[in-house]
């Protein structure tokens, strides 16, 4: 038959197939005409991208149906383009990098104005490190200021010092001397004028706020600047300045990269007098004022922000513990968000505070709390550590702090101090608002204290039913709502069909996940008979697995794309057969894949459940896992029995193909969090392999897909050629290293808190101090856990007690398997991680467990709990 | 035009994937935010603390001898973190001001120990630096750098001095002088061996230590 070209054309891109045609013959119509230029529905431009966006028209009911290759993979690359153009617009804004460098001179500083030959700047020093003097105006005219400066320009990946160095290094000094003129360092606007330097002397470095640099996996921090700086100066010129002089800048500085060379650079410039006002460069002030604009301005010359200070002493004492708070206020009054944008620590900043050297005080980063009186305004409190020595100088908190002000990062600089007690133990200063008193434990206590231990001696029955609620709160658990949300998709298709075939899908996934929890249980049974004793979660620590995982989702994922198909070989008139069939298969697959995803999470109730089961008879073990796929199982049977519930999903339409394509980007995002374990586990290689792997794996789906659409011999090839294509590739890249060639622990992770690894002889010693001890039992491929570490161990309100309290921190990270912390574990009736200790001093065999799901509050008077009261500094 | 389109789009999507990349690998280096704050360094990271007992270590020297700090109970000893490719620490050596004070501070109740956390630092090199600056104490070699991170030692040169019962009494830099320009520096562990052995109080106690970065292994 001879299609309607109309029709064609109308079908090219909608891509519906018309009624009887099969899709082989789609593809020959295609080829026989190719699409006519004056399509009337292809000149417009409006309904292609309609068309394009929308996808296919489905009548109610159908299958979806797979279009030709072309479609899912203009779908998938709209997405790809959206998901790039919201990345890129996130980070824009959040780009530091503007933060920190600046613009480079404008050629007429570095130069010189051709005519004024002999004032022609020198550029000295090593290729490492070149500066230059540049100079505001070519010269300069009595009763009036310049701006100068030394510009530094560095070699690639080489950085010098700031003022304080930090944990090492050493500090940048200038000297400046221009015989006749006046030397100061930059005021900025609202502060008073810096008195001038005398000749010789450093000058004092109001410079651009620094970068932190880390070493040592983050062990050594320092704080300078890389690429290109300017140290910028002030020249005050009298009324009776000579003629003509030279300025001579020495800079002392250490550049570093990962070796160290000292250096000394000495600088000329000579400058003329110049009667009257001269005309002001634009491009030479606008250099300026963009690194000027770096430098931090003082805080308390703020103009609107009323600063207030509080010392826990008003003479410091020695050797003992400070506290210092600074109260910002915004606004006193209550205003709209425009007029007062919130003030707040800028999380994004690697350091928070910045300390100048030799303050006499060793000070701890700052937490930020609420202002107790402003409407808007900010609380920064420090603590500290002060000198048992003998020190010429005050105490003093002097450095930077970075802060943000509404979405606006601001630096600031902060300097308050105070003299030394002649009589130990200092002068207390009188109470503040802003130096709270800390809570005790009588206070804060109520009555709850943290559970004792238990030690799995339940019932059976009450370990069933535990394992029931364990698994229907596992599917709230994020390892499990990918899953989740693929089946409330293929709910919409089941809420229109019969209830046989929702008792069917009903079944199939109940079963799909009962079923592979027992294969679980009789994997658990099987290698403890072997000898190996294995715990919740064990899995995972195999890459292959985690590779092997990663690589099905990815597969599944690309089918939600619509690449390919899943069981059906025919894409055409549905018959009611076909699809229950289909269904039915596919919601086992659902259930299968429920159940793997399910088993790094932790719920509430499933570690005693599970921990019961594996250290009872084998019988006990099937019943309990069993159990357990039947809660997970259990809201999805209930809801598909519900009949009122079919009537709240919309009809099937063109949103289920968009919806599905979502979903797809879910199973995406859960193997990112598998990507994370591996790369944690086998560095950035293993990473790479396992990318690899996943790349052949789409391409093998992208081909079967394609095989799907053929016909005759063609197909089983295509089958053929992406099942081999998958065995070949996993064979040669999924090789991983064992675990043993990892580094041990004693790894120290990023954030706010220091973890020491996890070693039970260390313990009393720190009992002994003074000191509780919590630990942490994690893993990296447990979600609760580092959804724990995350909000609520690194919470203000727990850093806070930890610092007050001087607790220490343990990890026992059980990433790679290790049966001291599984018997650890096994000791406390759990089988698997989280788990949170907490050793009180005086009480080393006794210490108290808390539950997996823990909050700041709880942890909070936990460490209350274990020490009565916050202790002093001994000198 | 259908496949027209599609090239655009994924050129399109290219384009803007790499300059993300190209932009994030700038910020990449040196730090950005990572989004946490941090707690000072002290704290339950390093052990060593001035007035605590110092953290026990066993280490093997430059000729692999073992030495273990708790052997060393009854003596004044004096830890040095040392890196001899460190322009800081050559210019003590060459000034000779680690093995002069050794020399002068040498006895019964006194034992140097130099220890060099450079993960690549080689029992060769060590040798080969012993030779050229006429070294008098043994260099452990701590290539894993526990002992160094357990000790907090962030510079080379790093001092530590422990007394005879174990405490720790003085760390951080060897002197007042980190530019080298001073013709009489103040040497604080000359001044902390001295308040040791005349059973006086140190002080001072802590200073900031100066010089380059102890070189562990690398970022993370």
């Amino acid at each position: 038959m001879v299609p309607n070209p109309a029709q064609v054309c109308h079908n090219a891109f909608s891509g519906e197939v018309p009624p009887g045609m099969p899709s082989s013959a789609r593809t020959a119509v295609h080829r026989a005409h190719p699409l006519p230029p004056l399509c009337a529905h292809a000149q417009s431009a409006r309904r292609r991208l309609l068309a394009f966006m929308r996808g296919p028209d489905l009548p109610a009911g159908t299958h979806p149906v797979a279009m030709g290759w072309t479609r899912p993979l203009h779908l998938t690359a709209g997405w790809l383009v959206l998901l790039v153009a919201l990345v890129w617009a996130w980070m824009g804004p959040q780009s530091t990098l503007s933060a920190y460098a600046g613009p480079l001179p404008p050629p007429a500083l570095l130069d010189g104005p051709p005519e004024v030959s002999a004032g022609a700047p020198v550029i000295a020093g090593t290729p490492l490190l070149q500066a230059v003097l540049v100079v505001e105006q070519d010269g300069y005219s009595p009763g009036t200021s310049l701006r100068a400066g030394a510009w530094v320009e560095l070699a690639e990946g080489w950085h010098i010092y700031w003022r304080s160095s930090g944990d090492a290094g050493l500090p940048t000094e200038l000297v400046v001397s221009a015989p006749g003129l006046e030397i100061a360092p930059l005021s900025l606007p609202h502060e008073a004028l810096a008195p001038v330097v005398p000749d010789g002397d450093p000058l004092p470095a109001r410079w651009p706020a620094p970068r932190v640099f880390e070493e040592g996996g983050g062990f050594i921090l320092t704080y300078g600047y890389t690429d290109r700086v300017l140290l910028p100066f002030l020249l005050h010129v009298p009324e009776d300045a000579p003629d003509t002089t030279i300025l001579e800048a020495t800079l002392d500085y250490l550049v570093c990269e990962v070796d160290c060379i000292p250096g000394q650079v000495t600088l000329q410039r000579t400058l003329h007098r110049h009667e009257g006002p001269l005309a002001r460069d634009a491009e030479s002030a606008a250099f300026f004022d963009a690194w000027i604009e770096k430098i931090p301005p003082r805080v308390d010359a703020h103009p609107t922000w009323t600063i207030d200070w509080a010392w826990s002493h008003d003479e410091l004492p020695r050797g003992r513990e400070v506290e210092v708070a600074l109260g910002i206020t915004v606004c006193a009054e209550p205003s709209s968000a425009e007029a007062c944008p919130p003030l707040a620590l800028d999380e994004r900043a690697l350091l928070a505070f910045i300390p100048d050297a030799s303050l006499g005080v060793a000070w701890e980063q700052p937490t930020a709390h609420p202002h107790p009186s402003a409407s808007e305004g900010l609380l920064v409190r420090w603590v500290g550590a002060a000198t048992p020595d003998h020190s010429p100088s005050p105490g003093a908190l002097r450095g930077l702090v970075h802060l943000v002000h509404g979405d606006r990062p601001v630096v600031v600089e902060v300097n308050a101090s105070r003299e030394w007690a002649s009589q130990d133990g200092g002068v207390a200063a009188q109470p503040s608002p802003l130096l709270a008193a800390r809570p005790t434990a009588g206070t804060a206590m109520g009555g709850e204290t943290p559970p004792a231990p238990a030690l799995p001696r339940l019932p059976w029955w009450q370990a069933l039913v535990m394992a029931f609620f364990g698994g229907m709160l596992l599917n709230l658990m994020p390892c499990v709502f990918p899953v989740l949300a693929i089946k409330a998709y293929g709910f919409a298709h089941l809420a229109q069909a019969s209830g046989r075939a929702k008792a069917e899908q009903a079944v199939g996934y109940s079963a799909g996940i009962v079923g592979s929890m027992l294969l679980l249980a009789a994997a658990v049974i099987g290698l403890r008979w072997m000898g190996t004793e294995v715990g919740w979660g064990f899995q995972f620590q195999h890459p292959l697995y985690i590779a092997l995982v990663g690589a099905l989702l990815v597969v599944f994922a690309l089918n939600l794309f619509g690449v390919f198909e899943v069981g059906v070989g025919q894409v055409d008139v549905l018959d009611r057969a076909v699809q229950r069939t289909h269904g039915i298969r596919r919601s086992l697959f659902e259930g299968v894949l429920a159940v793997v995803l399910a088993t790094p999470c932790s719920a509430p109730f499933l570690g005693t459940a599970v921990g019961f089961a594996l250290a009872s008879p084998p019988l006990i073990i099937l019943l309990v896992f069993a159990t357990l796929g039947l809660g997970l199982a259990f809201p999805y049977v209930l809801l598909s029995s519900v009949p009122a519930a079919a009537r709240l999903i919309p009809r099937p339409g063109p949103w289920m193909e968009t919806f599905k394509n979502l979903l797809g980007f879910a199973l995406l995002a859960t193997v990112l969090w598998l990507l994370w374990v591996l790369g944690q586990t086998q560095g950035v290689d293993g990473l790479i392999q396992v990318l690899g792997f996943f790349l052949v794996t789409g391409m093998a789906a992208w081909i079967f897909g394609g095989a799907q659409q053929r016909e005759g011999r063609s197909r089983p090839l295509g089958y053929a050629m992406a099942g081999a294509m998958v065995v070949a590739s996993g064979g040669w890249l999924l090789d991983f290293p064992g675990a043993a060639e990892r580094a041990p622990a004693d790894r120290l992770v990023e954030g706010a808190i220091s973890w020491l690894a996890w070693d039970e002889a260390q313990i009393p010693q720190h009992l002994a101090d003074g000191r509780p001890v919590f630990v942490d039992f994690t893993a990296d491929w447990c979600i609760t856990c580092k959804v724990n570490e995350r909000t609520v161990l690194s919470s203000s309100r727990v850093l806070d007690a930890i610092a007050t309290h001087r607790v220490v921190m343990m990890k026992a990270d059980w990433t790679d398997g290790n049966d001291e912390i599984r018997e650890a574990l096994a000791r406390f009736g759990k089988a698997g991680v989280p788990m949170y200790l907490l050793y009180a001093p005086g009480r080393p065999q006794e210490p108290t467990l808390l539950p997996e799901v823990i909050t700041p509050d709880m942890v909070v008077r936990a460490f209350a709990a274990a020490l009565p009261s916050p202790p002093t500094m001994e000198p | 035009m259908r496949a027209l389109s599609l090239v655009f789009v994924l050129a399109a999507s290219a384009g803007l994937a790499t300059s993300t990349l190209a932009s994030t690998a700038e910020e990449a280096r040196p730090t950005p935010g990572s989004g946490d704050t941090r707690a000072a360094q002290e704290g339950s990271a390093a052990r060593a603390v001035v007035g605590q007992p110092a953290p026990d270590f066993t280490l093997q020297d430059h000729e692999g001898r073992t030495h273990r700090l708790a052997d060393y109970r009854g003596k004044i000893v004096v830890l040095e973190w040392t890196n001899p490719e460190c322009p800081f620490v050559v210019r003590h050596y060459n000034a000779r001001t680690m093995q002069r004070l050794a020399q002068t501070l040498a006895g019964d109740d006194f034992v140097w120990l130099s220890i060099n956390s450079t993960h690549h630092n080689r029992v060769e090199q060590t040798l080969e630096s012993i030779q050229t600056y006429g070294l008098p104490f043994p260099v452990l070699q701590d290539q894993s750098g526990d002992v160094g991170r357990l000790y907090g030692a962030r510079t080379t040169p790093h001092m530590y001095v422990i007394d005879a019962q174990g405490v720790l009494r003085y760390a951080g830099a060897i002197d007042d002088d980190p530019r080298g320009r001073s013709e009489n520096p103040d040497n604080y562990v000359q001044r902390a061996v001295a308040a040791l052995r005349a059973a006086q109080p140190v002080d001072p106690s802590s200073t900031q230590a100066y010089g380059c970065t102890v070189k562990y292994e690398g970022v993370r």
